[in-house]
This record gives structure tokens, C-alpha cells and sequence, in this order.
């Protein structure tokens, strides 16, 4: 029945299996990381690395309908990821991430799109309450082709995240939540976004802690597919709606080093590729040593 | 040194129009007599002397008095014309017994008398009196009883200057400041927060970096301790104190009042950084490295191994592969190094009195709160090490408690007399010198001469840690802090609690000092030879005894005797003879565990789990007496208290064989100590017992 709906004539059901490539080849470049809410302090710096492999076999149609796409995709990224705190009110970040895909027999590698933004404080007197925004810019890849590495437009993002702590004054004994919500606006065709997220973190024992988040992504126009540009009667999905889970756990492996290892399962969608992945990121903080003056 | 001579020159001159009399000890003229805080009408009433108090005089000015009322311990300014010689004291009297009949006990007694103690309130007061005057000496160290007291004023934007004293723990930003040089000008600054676990504490310590080229007070690193975690505000002054007067390398301190724009923002210790000037001052030649464990890994202990990566995770290391060498080469000749000569080992590779003085200090003090972190090493360039001590804020009796989570086993009333000296976490540095007969010897002696047990020549501080040269101490201290302690913003001090903090370190020098003597007497048997106690690993408990007995002599005076029972070193019970009895032969027993009996209407569960019993031994001789005693409360899972005791509302009792009788009692809730307000009368051969209390009294 399913098949029967989708072979009504629309630009996606006349091309669904490139549909469905060009779909996942978006996805997996959407930016990794949400709106956090941590601050760094002043001179704090910050970097992680990780290692993530995505694959997908199935996508979710314009009304939420599950389909065998044409190919199967695999990715692999290499991100990293930056912050620097530049005095106590402001952390600078950025991250950029170094992509391969395939899906048949097409394949792309090369640097996803770069963000770049400042993050501050709404509440001067404690952590956990930011304000973030930021610049996503594309890093020169061609926006013709069907496995690009983002949506080829620059855009901004804005948005605010918080944090709650458990009790007591040890961080490593105590869960939290934290949840960030921001608005995307991008120069070109892809409808602005609201991406959000709900993350509970909690200790294992003094140097682990496990965590579960939901990551959700709603295109503000109604998920619709759009038109590849340079490529007439083909679309792709930079429009679209998510529900992801993500859960991981993390071990402090030395002070300062920490290792995480993560999940991910795309749960529901539309106009989007269903995914799965699994990924390992090795962090550090370090406070820049050198004088005061 | 100049001001000190001007003082002491000052006190040793008569002082027109206070009496010849005055060095006998003076009296108000009047029924009462405010004793203010400065001289002046205008400064706040600290305490406030009565006729028949005794004041001891220190200084004029102005014709005021700065005084020491003998009865309050209270130190404070009275106006010279409202004061007399005190007269001679008159011959001891007996005072008549008050025994009434009473209710009979609800349990036996094992032990019990036919006549009940003496607590007439006009025999209370008069005993509480006259006290006989503490000899006034120079102290020890510098500079003499003078403690400045300085004043730091800076100037921030108003929102870092709030984020700065409200911001999170684990923020390490800095923010810039402006601050006002001794000369008048302005120089920057930059500010943060400093400390690891004391980030905690709503009253955080706090690191100032002058821009190049400038100083305060000689320094351009400026670390004020904000005293957040001490009740007292006095451990690390103390400390430092003892150090400086034995002449040790360590850090020269003050106190500060701290102003940012203009607001006072409460009371701390500027503590001079370890570095190249200090070191230098203190006679270790420049040009070396300086280590120092990692506050938040524990394992600074010079324990092996000592490959690259534990090294890095235990220290803060010095630049450079040779300087971490140079550290794992110690190590692994403090592991090689035989006890039977660790005393050549320590004069080769050391500056051997940094080490022995540290270990001494940290005995006496009881300072377990090191071996693993807390302490600097220096290494010369020709390749001797020397110790530095660091932070001394857990000791005076204050204790770790292993049960509790963190911060509240740092952070709460745990009080401890009796850890015996190799206290602390595992180095061998510390345990072999322990265990080397010679450097233990050396130690002991140290520890004799600071104890005032026996005078080392040429050694200075001797009798430092005695109960009279500490409340001469704390005096001063109380006197020269109270304003500006009291008037903290974040302290939150009362007079009363601080008060008791202070009292609390009297009573951890008494009983301390008891404690010791013991172990170097060899009345109470230590082995060095066993292994290292570390009180912060939960370890499990040593054994109490469940009875404990000691027979002794009680002296008349303020400082009482105190009964410590053979084997154990532990105070069974302590007394002071009102003033003009003979010394008496007393004897106290101390029986551990619920009490058999309690009064009537007292809850077995609000009572501490211990009875004490006091008698005069002397045939046909009663004496009068104020009496206190200690409860345990050591640790979460190791204390002597009912599950229903109120601390503040502790009340002795005591037994007489016929009847209970509540008496005025004070508790110290810090340092565990119950005291008799009045003098009690025990008769011969007729033994009290005590239990304590926190029920309500009928």
C-alpha cells in the first residue's frame, strides 16, 4: 500500500532511491554537536576527537512512511570539535568534521561545513545556563552533487541551553539533565530548523557516568522535499523532522583525558533517513599555562 | 622588631595613675564595668567585668587600660580611673554543703556516696573569681604580641566583583582588579579563586597577581586564605607561627581585611607563596626546583614506582625530563634506604632539619592531613632536598571523617586528641624516620622542648605548646581579630561560636599535650615499628577500653590537671582547685559505654555513652574543684554520643549515692568537653559519679 501511495507522481516518488541518497548524504552532515551548556573558564581550553561510522538502509517518506532506499550509505567521520574559554562571560568554539560516504556508486570525502560561534552565560553566577550563536559555513564542496556534506548554504544559529545538577557539591557522584534549544536560519533554500535536545547523564561509579539524550529536528516549513540544485527533477532532504536517541557512556581516564563511546538510533522522521551509529570520542581539558600578564 | 621593643618597654614601665598594685592584678571600682573593644566610649562592649573580677593590664593609652579579665578569658579596654588593686586573696574557706534530698535514681549505681556535691551559685561565682595571674613572658616567635593586622582595598567592575565571591566551585577564571599599593597608588591586578576543596566553602580563598613590577608587601603573588574551613580562623596562623619560630622554611603570614570598592568583604590570611624569594630568605640556595603533590590525586607520597605517568599524575613537576628523574631517583633511594642508617641517608640527600621539624610539627599538632599532599620539595642545584609545609587547616584536633561523603568529610566537627604520632597517610620519608632509633630520638626531644617538658639548649620555642603560652596566644589573637572576624559578611561567626572554636584549641593544646607526654613518658606504648594508620582511609577503628582508672594530684589555678590514664593516654577526667586549696590527691575513673543508670526523666539514647566517677582521696579533706570531661566523637561511625543527644544542650549530672543533681555545665560541642561552672565539693572517700545529658532538666 505503501509503495502504491508512493508511486503517485511527485518529485520524490519518481526518484525515490536518489531521494533517499541525497537524504542521507544531508543527514549525516548535520552538525554533531547541540547547544551545550557548558562554560568554560577563562583560558580553559578544550578538544575532542572522534571517530563515527553511520549507515542506513531505509528512509522515511514526506508523511513519515518507512522506505528501502536505492543504496545502502556508510560514513565515516572524523570530527573535532573545540572550545576555548576567552574570559569568564564567553567560550569560543568550533568544529568541523572530516567526512567519507558511499552509497552505490557514488562517494564524497573531504571537510563538512565548519561552525564557529560564542557561547555566554544568562546567569552570571552559575553554570549551566548559556546562550549560544553561531555560523555554519560550507567549506567549499560542490553543491551539485548527490552525496554533498551539508546543505551547501551558510546559515546562524541561536539558542539557549541548561543544565540541572542533582545534589551536592561532587560532580562525579550526581546525575543531571540538561536539555538546548536553537533556531537555524540558512542564507538558501533549507527551511530554518528548531533543533533541541533532552540529555539525563548519570555516575556509574567515580569515573564513568552513562548518559541517554533525545535530539529532535523540525524543519519550520513542513519537512518538504526540495529540489537539487544543478540537478533538475532531482530533491533532496535538507528539509526535514527527526527524533534521534543517542546513549553512551564515558570514563575518565586520566585527569583532564576523557574516552566516550556512543550509539545512535534515528527513531522516527519525515522527509529523512533512517540511521544508525556507533562512535568513539576521546576528549581533553587543559587550562593554558603561561602568565598572568 | 622596633614596635615590639616600644611594647614591651611600654608594659615594663609603671603607668601613671594605675596603682603600684596593678602587676598584683586590678578590680573595677564600680558594681560594673563595660569592657570595650577599643579605647574609647565608641567602640562596641565586649564583655563586661564586674567587682572582684580580676584584670590582668597589658597596655595604656589614653587613659584606658587594655585588660584580661581572668573570669571571662575575655580581653577588651576599660576606662584606667574605674579600677583599684585587686585585694589579697583571703583564706580559703569551706563552703558549707548544699546536699538536699532528692529522688532516688532510676538505676544503681555501681559506684555510690552517701552525700551529694556542692553547687551553691554565691560558691560558683566566688570560686569562678579570683584566678590566679598567668605569668606573662615574651612569646615565641615574631613578633612578640603584636599581630598586624592589614588592610587590602581593590577596586573591580561590580558584576566580577560579585561573580568573583558567588560564582561556582570549579571555575578557574580570573578577573581584572585595581589594587591600592602601602604607598597610596594604584597598580593592576588580576584575581581569582584559589584552593581545590576549600573552592567549596561559601567563603572562598582568593589569588591576586600584581601587574609586573609591582608589590604588595613585598609580594606580587598575593594568596589570601579566606578561613573558611577553620571555626577558629587561627589553625594556619598558629601553624605558621610555630614554624616561624622554629625557624623553618615556610611561608610568613597575616591577616587581612579585605575591601573591594569600598565594601568590606571579611577577614583573611595573606600567605606568602612558595618561591625562589622564600626560599632563598630561608637559607636554600636558588636555582633549584620546586615539586609539589597534586592536591586532588592523593599519591604525592614518594611511594614507588615512579615511571613518567605516575609521576605526572602524583606532582606538579618542575620543566624537563632530569627534573622528573631527579625526583624518581629520591624515590627509589628512600626505597633502597635501610632504617638502621636512614639517619646518614637523610643528612646526605636532605636538609635533615626540614624534615625532622616537619615530622615534629606534624606530630604535634596532629596534622594527618599530609605525607601524600600538603607539602612542597625543594631541590637545591647541587642536589639536596628540603621539606616546605603546606596547609595546616585540618589539624589542632580538627578531623577527616573517612564515613562521610564528600565535602562533609572535610568539612564538619570532628575532633580528635589521641592519633598517635605516624598519623597520616603512607611516606616513606616519615616512616623510616620514625622508625630510625636516632632521628626518633631527635624528634622526641624536639617534641619535649616544644611540650615545655624538657629544655633543649640552644633550641628555640621551648614551651610553645603548653596550655598557658597557647590561651596567651589565643587571647591576643581574639583580641586583635574580633572586630573584623565578627563583622565577616560570609563567616557568619557569632561571638559565642567563635568563642568556642577558640576554647576548642585550648582544649585540643591540653589534652594533646597530656597525650604526648604519655607516649615520650613510655607510659602509654607506641611502636613505630607497626604499620602506617592513615585515619583517612576508614580503617578499621583501634579498640576503646572500656574502663579506664588514674589516680594523680590536683592543683589549685585557671589550668587544670589533667588525669590521663596509663596505657591509653587518654583523659579520664580533669580538675582545678578553686583557688588557695593545697594540692589534693584525687582519683578518676571513666567507665565506656551506655551509662547503667541516668537520672530520672533522662532519655538513655540523649546521654553520651560514658559515666565518670571522681573522688578525693585524702583522709579527712574535702576540696572543691571544677571539673571537666571528654566524649568521643571521632568519626561518623566512632563517637560516644546517643542517638537522641542534642550537643548544644549537653548537662552534667552527678550522683551522690542518694540522689541525681543537675549542675551548670558549658560543652564545648568542638572539642567534646564538659565543664563543671562551679566548683564541686568532693569529699573524702565519697565518690560522685557523672553522666551527661541533652534531655530537659525538671
Amino acid at each position: 500500500m505503501h509503495v502504491n501511495r508512493l508511486r503517485r507522481p511527485s518529485i520524490c516518488s519518481l526518484l525515490a532511491p536518489l531521494c533517499g541518497l541525497g537524504a542521507l548524504a544531508l543527514l549525516a552532515a548535520m552538525p554533531a554537536s547541540a547547544t551545550s551548556p557548558w562554560m568554560r573558564s577563562e583560558r580553559e581550553a578544550y578538544y575532542a576527537t572522534g571517530l563515527a561510522f553511520s549507515t542506513s538502509r531505509h528512509y522515511w517518506d514526506r508523511s513519515g512512511r518507512r522506505h528501502r532506499s536505492g543504496c545502502r550509505t556508510r560514513q565515516l567521520e572524523n570530527r573535532h570539535h573545540f572550545e576555548y574559554g576567552l574570559s569568564y562571560y564567553h567560550t569560543l568554539f568550533l568544529s568541523v568534521g572530516l567526512e567519507t560516504k558511499h552509497c552505490g556508486g557514488a562517494a564524497s570525502t573531504g571537510l563538512g561545513d565548519l561552525r564557529v560561534g560564542v557561547r555566554g552565560r544568562r546567569d552570571p553566577f552559575r553554570n549551566g545556563r548559556t546562550w549560544e550563536v553561531l555560523a555554519i559555513l560550507p567549506t567549499g564542496y560542490s553543491r551539485t552533487e548527490r552525496l554533498r556534506r551539508g546543505f551547501g548554504e551558510p546559515g546562524i544559529e541561536a539558542g539557549i541551553a541548561s543544565l540541572y545538577r542533582g545534589q551536592g557539591m561532587d560532580t562525579a557522584h550526581t546525575w543531571d539533565w540538561e536539555y538546548g534549544a536553537a533556531l537555524r536560519y540558512w542564507a538558501g533554500p533549507p527551511a530554518p530548523q528548531f533543533v533541541g535536545h533532552l540529555k539525563w547523564t548519570w555516575p556509574r561509579d567515580d569515573g564513568t557516568r552513562r548518559f541517554l539524550a533525545l535530539e529532535t529536528e523540525l524543519a519550520l516549513d513542513g519537512a518538504r522535499p526540495e529540489p537539487l540544485a544543478g540537478s533538475p527533477g532531482e530533491a533532496v532532504r535538507a528539509r526535514h523532522d527527526l527524533l534521534r536517541l543517542r546513549a553512551g557512556i564515558s570514563r575518565r581516564l586520566a585527569p583532564g583525558w576523557r574516552l566516550r563511546l556512543e550509539a545512535t538510533r534515528t527513531l522516527w522522521g519525515r522527509n529523512t533517513g533512517e540511521r544508525y551509529s556507533l562512535g568513539v570520542v576521546l576528549s581533553h581539558h587543559w587550562q593554558r599555562p603561561g602568565r598572568w600578564w | 622588631m622596633r614596635w615590639t621593643a616600644i611594647l614591651w618597654l611600654c608594659l615594663a614601665l609603671p603607668w601613671p595613675g594605675i596603682p603600684a598594685a596593678a602587676a598584683e592584678g586590678l578590680t573595677p571600682r564600680v558594681r560594673a564595668l563595660h569592657v570595650r573593644a577599643g579605647p574609647g566610649t565608641e567602640h562596641p562592649v565586649v564583655d563586661l567585668a564586674v567587682r572582684g573580677d580580676r584584670l590582668d593590664p597589658r597596655e595604656r593609652r589614653d587613659g584606658w587600660l587594655l585588660v584580661r579579665n581572668a573570669r571571662t578569658r575575655r580581653i577588651g579596654w576599660v576606662r584606667a580611673r574605674y579600677l583599684r588593686p585587686l585585694p589579697p586573696p583571703s583564706p580559703p574557706r569551706q563552703s558549707p554543703s548544699t546536699a538536699q534530698s532528692g529522688s532516688q535514681p532510676t538505676g544503681t549505681g555501681r559506684k555510690g556516696t552517701r552525700k551529694a556535691p556542692g553547687l551553691p551559685p554565691r560558691a560558683a561565682s566566688r570560686a569562678l573569681r579570683p584566678a590566679p595571674a598567668v605569668p606573662e613572658s615574651r612569646p615565641h616567635g615574631p613578633p612578640g604580641s603584636f599581630i598586624p593586622l592589614l588592610t587590602l582595598r581593590l577596586h573591580m567592575e561590580p558584576l566580577d566583583a560579585a561573580v568573583l565571591m558567588r560564582k561556582e566551585a570549579d571555575d578557574t577564571s580570573t578577573f581584572p582588579a585595581r589594587v591600592r599599593l602601602e604607598d597610596g597608588t594604584t597598580a593592576r591586578a588580576r584575581i581569582a579563586v584559589l584552593g581545590s576543596s576549600s573552592r567549596h566553602v561559601r567563603k572562598r580563598s582568593l589569588l591576586l597577581y600584581l601587574e609586573p613590577g609591582h608589590r604588595w608587601h613585598g609580594q606580587r603573588r598575593i594568596a589570601l586564605d579566606g578561613l573558611g574551613t577553620d571555626p577558629s580562623l587561627v589553625r594556619e596562623w598558629l601553624a605558621w607561627h610555630l614554624f616561624a619560630a622554629l625557624g623553618v622554611p615556610g611561608p610568613r603570614v597575616h591577616y587581612v581585611r579585605l575591601f573591594i570598592n569600598g565594601r568590606y568583604q571579611g577577614l583573611y590570611l595573606f600567605t606568602e607563596w612558595v618561591d625562589a624569594e622564600l626560599l632563598a630568605r630561608r637559607g636554600l640556595a636558588s636555582g633549584g626546583r620546586l615539586y609539589q603533590p597534586r592536591d586532588a590525586t592523593y599519591c604525592g607520597d614518594l611511594r614507588p614506582p615512579f615511571d613518567a605517568r605516575r609521576l605526572q599524575h602524583c606532582w606538579h613537576l618542575p620543566d624537563g625530563k632530569a627534573a622528573r628523574e631527579a625526583l624518581a631517583r629520591l624515590g627509589r633511594s628512600l626505597a633502597a634506604a635501610r632504617v638502621e642508617t636512614f639517619d646518614a641517608f637523610l643528612a646526605t640527600h636532605f636538609h635533615p632539619e626540614t624534615v625532622l621539624d616537619w615530622l615534629a610539627v606534624n606530630v604535634l599538632l596532629d596534622d594527618g592531613d599530609t605525607y601524600n599532599k600538603n607539602y612542597f620539595l625543594y631541590r637545591e642545584p647541587a642536589g639536596r632536598w628540603a621539606v616546605i609545609p603546606w596547609d595546616y587547616d585540618l589539624s589542632f584536633g580538627r578531623n577527616w571523617d573517612p564515613y562521610l561523603p564528600y565535602p562533609r568529610n572535610l568539612f564538619n566537627d570532628r575532633f580528635q586528641y589521641y592519633y598517635p604520632p605516624e598519623s597520616g597517610a603512607a611516606n616513606p620519608l616519615k616512616e623510616k624516620t620514625l622508625r630510625n632509633p636516632r632521628l626518633r630520638d631527635w624528634i622526641f626531644r624536639r617534641l619535649r622542648h616544644l611540650l615545655g617538658l624538657h629544655r633543649e639548649p640552644g633550641a628555640p620555642a621551648y614551651g610553645w605548646f603548653t596550655p598557658a603560652a597557647m590561651q596567651r596566644r589565643l587571647d591576643r589573637l581574639e583580641h586583635t581579630l574580633r572586630r573584623a572576624a565578627l563583622a565577616d559578611p560570609r563567616l557568619g561567626l557569632t561571638a559565642a561560636r567563635w568563642h568556642e572554636a577558640l576554647e576548642a584549641i585550648a582544649d585540643f593544646t591540653a589534652r594533646r599535650r597530656a597525650y604526648l607526654r604519655e607516649i615520650l613518658d613510655g607510659a602509654t606504648p607506641w611502636d613505630p615499628d607497626r604499620a602506617t594508620w592513615d585515619p583517612a582511609q576508614a580503617p578499621p577503628p583501634p579498640p576503646l577500653p572500656h574502663h579506664l582508672h588514674r589516680k594523680g594530684r590536683a592543683g589549685p589555678g585557671e589550668e587544670e590537671t589533667l588525669l590521663t590514664a596509663p596505657g591509653w593516654g587518654l583523659v579520664v577526667a580533669g580538675l582545678a582547685l578553686t583557688e588557695g586549696e593545697a594540692p589534693a590527691p584525687v582519683s578518676a575513673e571513666l567507665d565506656a559505654g551506655p551509662p547503667a543508670a541516668v537520672p530520672p526523666g533522662q532519655d538513655p539514647e540523649a546521654c553520651i555513652r560514658r559515666t565518670w566517677f571522681v573522688t578525693a582521696t585524702a583522709p579527712r579533706r574535702t576540696v572543691r574543684a571544677r571539673l571537666s570531661f571528654e566524649y568521643l566523637e571521632e568519626n561518623a561511625h566512632r563517637h560516644e554520643k546517643g542517638s537522641r543527644v542534642k550537643e548544644p544542650g549537653l548537662r552534667l549530672w552527678a550522683f551522690d549515692g542518694v540522689r541525681w543533681q543537675p549542675m551548670p555545665t558549658r560543652v564545648n560541642t568542638l572539642s567534646n568537653v564538659l565543664r563543671t561552672l562551679g566548683p564541686v565539693r568532693l569529699a573524702p572517700q565519697h565518690m560522685l559519679r557523672f553522666v551527661a545529658c541533652s534531655g530537659k532538666t525538671p
